[in-house]
């Protein structure tokens, strides 16, 4: 007996004394930090997503997909280089069978092509069972909670901004499950026929870093400055759309002219509501996963021949930052936000949009609904791979754990984050002193809205005569605030990761015959009553 | 008394004796609890299995029903080439043979659900009046759908009949199928909603295909309707009140909720729903047809904000739900025994040899659940959150006008326009005598009354139309009328029209109306240049209705029409066309002096009519042409020059006597025009026949029979000349 537990001790120190050995060299090789990462992400998973045993069926739509061995073998022979040419695939339904044709995507992102889980793109017939969809991507979820970006194309889409649709799937190819994958439209020339709006094919551009050629990554490109540095995505006649991309572009150069000689040709050029929705929504969702260079399409619209932005793989609480209500995503917003009431317009979508989600519960509704679909697939995907640290090539199979606190995280940091962006739009406190005119001094970021009745269309602020609006048998006066640079900001409306800061306000209102009785001062982008 | 320790043999009489004790045990409780416990959970670990063995071969109940086999469609194959094994998305050629019918018909298979497929016939040979079939693989729990279809009809919603039948193919039986008629433009007609166009529309915010109507065939169709609902979805959001929009016909919208409601349970709306688009009214008729997909469902909090959904927010519509609940609840036990009658029609095929007693269960227990829990539960949909996930920029706010009132200013009234307050406090709008220059499209609010006094003149801009959405009165005379013209001669304008709630009156007298065309117009397609669609009743007297540019020149659409002494002449195309109307034509003249039309001078659809005393004349087509189930009797008039004077089509009948036929190419035709209708009839009676070209032409499903006299029977049938 005693021999045969010798025998039994040694093989179990051995075995441990490689573990050790190998997670030494590891260390050594990797840094400590990074190789426990890797390790533990590999131990969770072998030890916790084995306990979920028969899971339930799939709540979300399972993607059976059929590709031939060999040509999946043929597209991973050198990834990300070799996936992009397509082959031949099938999709099962009900029993039928639907042709698509399937490539690997995302060179960019190694999540996209290291790991077991594989980024793909299917374009199909007309007929298939995503109709009327027919360029669909499927991406290997780019957090471990899986939903931000599905989340972030909720979200915006309640802001009223064009989004691709977009659905949590579970992959099966050629009979394996291949686990919980994000599937969404490719954005094209149909993106109104897809919606039944149109009948042909619009005017697209893609926005994007420039398509690879060779062996290398190309460099992004300014889009905003050159009309060449878009893509063009559409079989529709390019003729129109395209004077009017090289108009705007022009009409964004730094020059001399006025702002408003701007603000008009912009205004002539897009359509200015769906990009002050678009850009509210990106402040809803806090990210900075479009810039200047990528993740941006811009649609024609039939109707009126003006721009409005789809959003794209916006990452909710990508790199969340919290320094301003004012973060300059490209060159387009560096102008809009300059113009004072389209800054207080977009403030106020950003303000519904919150009232919505966060005081009423809307976006915990919706994660909780996510969930709960997710869920069994989730729990019976073995196959989830992401990044375990912040080295992009450190693609690994994650498990159930990081799922779970990925959630819990990312609701909470949404919450958070939430909280303070409404504290700042809703703040109230504001020095008032009130004599034959009125002093107003203020050191947080909303504007202020004036609001009186009986005379006094002549008012001056800081000596300078204003023109009060009349609205329902009542004068109005917005005072707008002032935007400048934040530190390390550049001002310029091609530099990258801007900040805009509002400067503090003090602000000298007069009013012909004294400040009236009737006056109130209130939150231009609330409507509260200052205090 | 010590206890043996030795084992004691358990011989085969107690081994019988245990098994037949414990097998007789489980017989008389199964035998002795009520039918639907067949199919339930049981206690002291009793299977599914277990009792269903049972029910299979000890059961002795019998029940009561019918022996009949079900009908058999057999397909016709290519060795190697089986249609079930073919998963293909296309089209295949297949031979079909069914009772009476044999052709060869298209067959492809559906992605909806594992196993279905649907088989085309040819236009021009229909099975059945069906253009479209669908068949699904059968099981006990397709009985589900017989029943659904009930509630569905109770509910008033038009939906296709579930039947089930044997499917021979591939060289062997593939046993119970599920059939049904699919929901194309053909079966529209037949329930009724001809001119209707079809339509998807799904209810799930993130999907935005969802946000707007997908139609099938009318590629137009949603671009016309998409700046109307744009602005009707601006409205609910802005104000819940304006829910009660005229857009979503009510009645078959509560049945819609409900079936969601009975079908689904706390189900989900992820499904897409199908709708037809009435044109003629402007207005979203909700159909039925359950639903394909299988496995979980979810209980979603969101639901997208459409025509359908946006409902709830309106208070109205809510408390007819309610009410609507309540009476079916009322009616169960009516709706019991329906379900019963098809037990005993349908069990006997679906359990397909299996135990009827076990078939019997399964059915009480859908039965019991459809008119039980879910019929007495709240909403579930109640709950939801509406979204508006909009899209694609605010295009549609700029030019969209919806059924909302174009006029609550009078600024946009003509000139002299009067608003006045009528005796029974409802708001009236004056035209009194005078000239009113409509330079843009004048759509009057609902329900308020029109009067155009004697002496008024409309000269309505090029392609602009005045729409009134309430009671007409025009009180023009003979001597001095009211006038309708072109503004400018020569620019036709689109129509003047009135859109009734179908139970709106008009009453015209002494209106002069030419020089319009037709037009489409806040969703509604008005196809003349004097269009009344939705009327309770029409009257009309000592008017003259003549030139248009359009389809028709005057249209009817629905109601009780009595016109006398009037003229219509000189139309593009047909002259009158009366759709879905009852009533009388009195003295009227119809003619026609232009070569370049192709018209008929009296066109009835879905009618029932007779004309008395009347003159066609000259008429590049037809003088009368009865259509889509008509009823005509014509009697008293004159035929004069016409290319075919009366012509009966499609299960049509006209009862002809007392005329005069002179000059005609061709007297009488009788024949079917549309398959999915059949022949017609024309029952002559003593008529004078002068210098006519060719007596009748007569297809082999109609005919044309010679009558001696028209018995009292078929005069009731027709209101009193």
């Amino acid at each position: 007996m005693t021999r045969r537990f010798g025998i039994v001790g040694l093989v179990w120190t051995g075995l441990s004394a490689a573990v050790l050995l190998s997670l030494v060299g590891f260390a050594v090789l990797l840094g400590p930090s990074r190789a426990t990462s890797i390790a533990a992400a590999a131990v969770l998973n072998a030890s916790i997503d084995g306990f979920a045993e028969e899971p339930g069926a799939h709540r979300i739509p399972v993607l059976d997909l059929h590709v031939a061995p060999s040509a999946l073998d043929s597209l991973q022979r050198d990834l990300p280089w070799s996936g992009g040419e397509s082959v031949s695939a099938f999709l099962i339904e009900n029993g039928v069978r639907h042709k698509a044709r399937f490539r690997y995507r995302g060179v960019f992102t190694p999540s996209h092509f290291l790991g077991g889980k594989k980024s793909f793109r299917l374009s199909m017939k007309r007929s298939n069972p995503w109709a009327p969809y027919r360029r669909l991507n499927v991406i290997n979820p780019k957090a471990f909670n899986m939903v931000n970006d599905h989340m972030a194309a909720w979200v915006a889409g309640s802001l009223g901004v064009a989004v691709p649709m977009n659905e949590m799937v579970f992959v099966r190819i050629n009979d394996e499950d291949c686990g919980v994958m994000e599937l969404f439209e490719q954005v094209d020339g149909d993106f109104e026929r897809n919606r039944h709006l149109h009948r042909h094919e619009v005017p697209v551009y893609k926005g994007d870093y420039p398509p690879v050629a060779d062996r290398s990554l190309p460099k992004g490109r300014s889009l905003w400055q050159d009309p060449a540095h878009w893509e063009y995505a559409s079989d529709a006649d390019s003729s129109l759309a395209h004077q009017r991309l090289a108009s705007l572009i022009a009409a964004l150069a730094r020059d001399s002219l006025p702002l408003e000689a701007h603000r008009d040709s912009i205004a002539r050029l897009i359509d200015v509501d769906a990009f002050l929705r678009y850009q509210a929504a990106l402040v809803v969702i806090n990210s900075i996963h479009v810039d200047q260079y990528h993740n941006q399409w811009l649609v024609l619209d039939p109707r009126t021949g003006r721009f409005y932005p789809v959003l794209w793989d916006a990452l909710m609480m990508f790199a969340p930052r919290d320094g301003s209500l004012y973060a300059v995503h490209d060159a387009l917003e560096w102008w809009m936000l300059r113009v004072p009431d389209w800054r207080l317009r977009r403030d106020r979508y950003v303000y519904e949009a919150l009232a919505q989600l966060q005081r009423e519960g809307g976006f915990d509704a919706r994660l909780d609904e996510v969930i709960e679909r997710i869920r069994p697939s989730v729990l019976a995907d073995r196959n989830k791979y992401g990044n375990v640290t912040l080295q992009p090539e450190d693609v690994h199979r994650v498990s159930l754990a990081h799922v779970i606190s990925s959630l819990v995280g990312f609701r909470s940091s949404v919450h958070a984050y939430w909280d303070r962006t409404l504290a700042r739009i809703e703040a109230k406190e504001v020095e008032v002193t009130k004599g034959d005119v009125l002093r107003l001094r203020s050191s947080n970021d909303a504007p202020l809205l004036l609001r009186w009745s009986g005379d006094g269309t002549i008012v001056t602020v800081n000596g300078h005569l204003a023109a009060p609006g009349f609205e329902n048998g009542r004068w109005t006066l917005v005072l707008y605030r002032e935007l400048v640079a934040g530190p390390g900001s550049k001002d310029h409306p091609l530099a990258d990761k801007q900040l805009m800061i509002v400067e503090p306000l003090d602000a000298i209102v007069a009013f012909e015959g004294g400040v009236p009785a009737s006056l109130e001062i209130l939150n231009a982008i609330t409507h509260e009553a200052v205090e | 008394m010590k206890r043996s320790s030795r084992g004691r043999r358990i011989g085969v009489v107690a081994w019988v004796l245990g098994a037949t004790v414990t097998v007789g045990a489980l017989a008389m409780a199964l035998t002795f609890s009520v039918p639907e416990a067949l199919k339930g959970d049981w206690p002291l670990g009793i299977a599914a299995g277990e009792a269903g063995f049972y029910a299979q071969w000890l059961d002795l109940r019998t029940g009561d029903s019918s022996a009949t086999g079900p009908e058999r469609y057999l397909f016709g194959h290519v060795p190697g080439a089986c249609l079930l094994n073919d998963s293909s998305v296309g089209w295949s050629s297949q031979w079909f043979e069914a009772d009476g019918f044999g052709d060869s018909v298209k067959v492809r298979r559906l992605r909806s659900a594992e196993g279905e497929f649907v088989v085309k016939f040819r236009r021009e040979e229909p099975f059945r009046a069906q253009r479209h079939i669908v068949l699904l693989p059968a099981t006990l729990e397709s009985i589900r759908n017989k029943y659904l279809e009930i509630l569905a009809r109770e509910l008033g919603l038009v939906t296709p009949e579930v039947s089930f039948v044997r499917v021979i193919a591939c060289g062997r039986d593939q046993g119970i199928y599920l059939k049904e008629e699919r929901i194309d433009a053909d079966f529209l007609e037949k329930q009724g909603l001809a001119g209707s166009s079809l339509f998807t529309q799904g209810h799930d915010p993130a999907r935005p295909d969802h946000l707007f109507p997908d139609f099938e065939d009318d590629t137009l169709a949603g671009a016309m309707l998409v700046p109307v609902l744009h602005a009707a979805y601006e409205r609910i959001m802005a104000d819940a009140d304006a829910a009660s929009d005229r857009l979503t016909d009510r009645r078959t919208a509560v049945g819609l909720w409900l079936m969601h409601e009975l079908e689904h349970g706390e189900g989900d709306r992820g499904s897409e729903d199908l709708f037809a688009y009435d044109w003629s009214k402007g207005r979203i008729i909700a159909l039925y047809r359950h639903g394909r997909a299988t496995g979980p469902r979810d209980t979603r909090h969101f639901a997208g904000l459409d025509f359908l959904t946006g409902l709830a927010r309106d208070p109205a519509f809510m408390k007819a739900l309610k009410e609507r609940r309540l009476q079916l609840a009322d009616q169960r036990w009516r709706l019991k025994e329906r379900f019963a009658a098809m037990d005993r029609a349908w069990l006997p095929i679906l359990s397909d040899g299996s135990s009827l007693a076990f078939a019997k269960a399964a059915a009480l227990r859908i039965q019991d659940e459809l008119l039980g829990a879910r019929l007495n539960a709240v909403g579930a949909y109640r709950g939801q959150m509406l979204v508006r996930h909009a899209c694609c920029g605010d295009a549609f706010a700029q030019d969209s006008v919806g059924h909302a009132p174009a006029i609550s200013t009078a600024d946009l009234l003509p000139r002299g326009a009067v608003l006045r307050s009528h005796a029974l406090g409802e708001d009236t709008l004056v035209f009194p005598r005078g000239r009113y220059a409509i330079g843009r499209d004048l759509l009057l609010p609902v329900g308020t009354v029109v009067v155009i006094e004697a002496g008024a003149r409309f000269e309505i801009g090029a392609g602009r139309s005045v729409v009134v959405q309430g009671p007409l009165i025009v009180q023009g005379t003979v001597r001095n009328p009211v006038f309708v013209r072109a503004m400018d001669e020569g620019s036709p304008f689109g129509t003047f029209a009135v859109l009734g709630d179908g139970t709106t009156s008009c009453s015209i007298a002494g209106l002069q109306l030419s020089g319009g065309s037709e037009a489409r117009t806040s969703g509604v397609y008005f196809s003349g240049q004097f269009a009344i669609h939705g009327a309770g009743a029409t009257y009309m007297r000592d008017c003259i209705i003549a030139a248009s540019q359009g389809e028709d020149l005057l249209n009817i659409k629905g109601g009780a029409v009595d016109i006398a002494e009037c003229v219509f002449e000189d139309g593009l195309a047909d002259l009158v066309d009366l759709d879905g109307c009852k009533g009388r034509i009195f003295r009227c003249i119809f003619r026609s002096g232009r070569k370049d039309s192709n018209g008929d001078g009296l066109d009835l659809s879905g009618a029932r009519v007779s004309v008395w005393g009347c003159t066609f004349s000259g008429m590049m087509d037809k003088g009368i042409s009865v259509g889509e189930a008509s009823q005509l009797l014509v009697r008293a008039s004159r035929f004069v020059g016409n290319r075919m004077a009366l012509a009966a089509k499609d299960l049509s009948i006209a009862y002809v006597e007392g005329n005069v036929f002179l000059d005609n190419a061709i007297v009488f035709g009788a024949y079917r025009k549309k398959p999915i209708y059949g022949g017609a009839r024309v029952m002559r009676y003593a008529n004078e026949y002068v210098n006519n070209g060719k007596e009748q032409e007569v297809d082999a499903m109609s005919n044309v029979v010679h009558a001696d006299a028209l018995d009292e029977k078929t005069l009731r049938m027709f209101p009193a000349e």
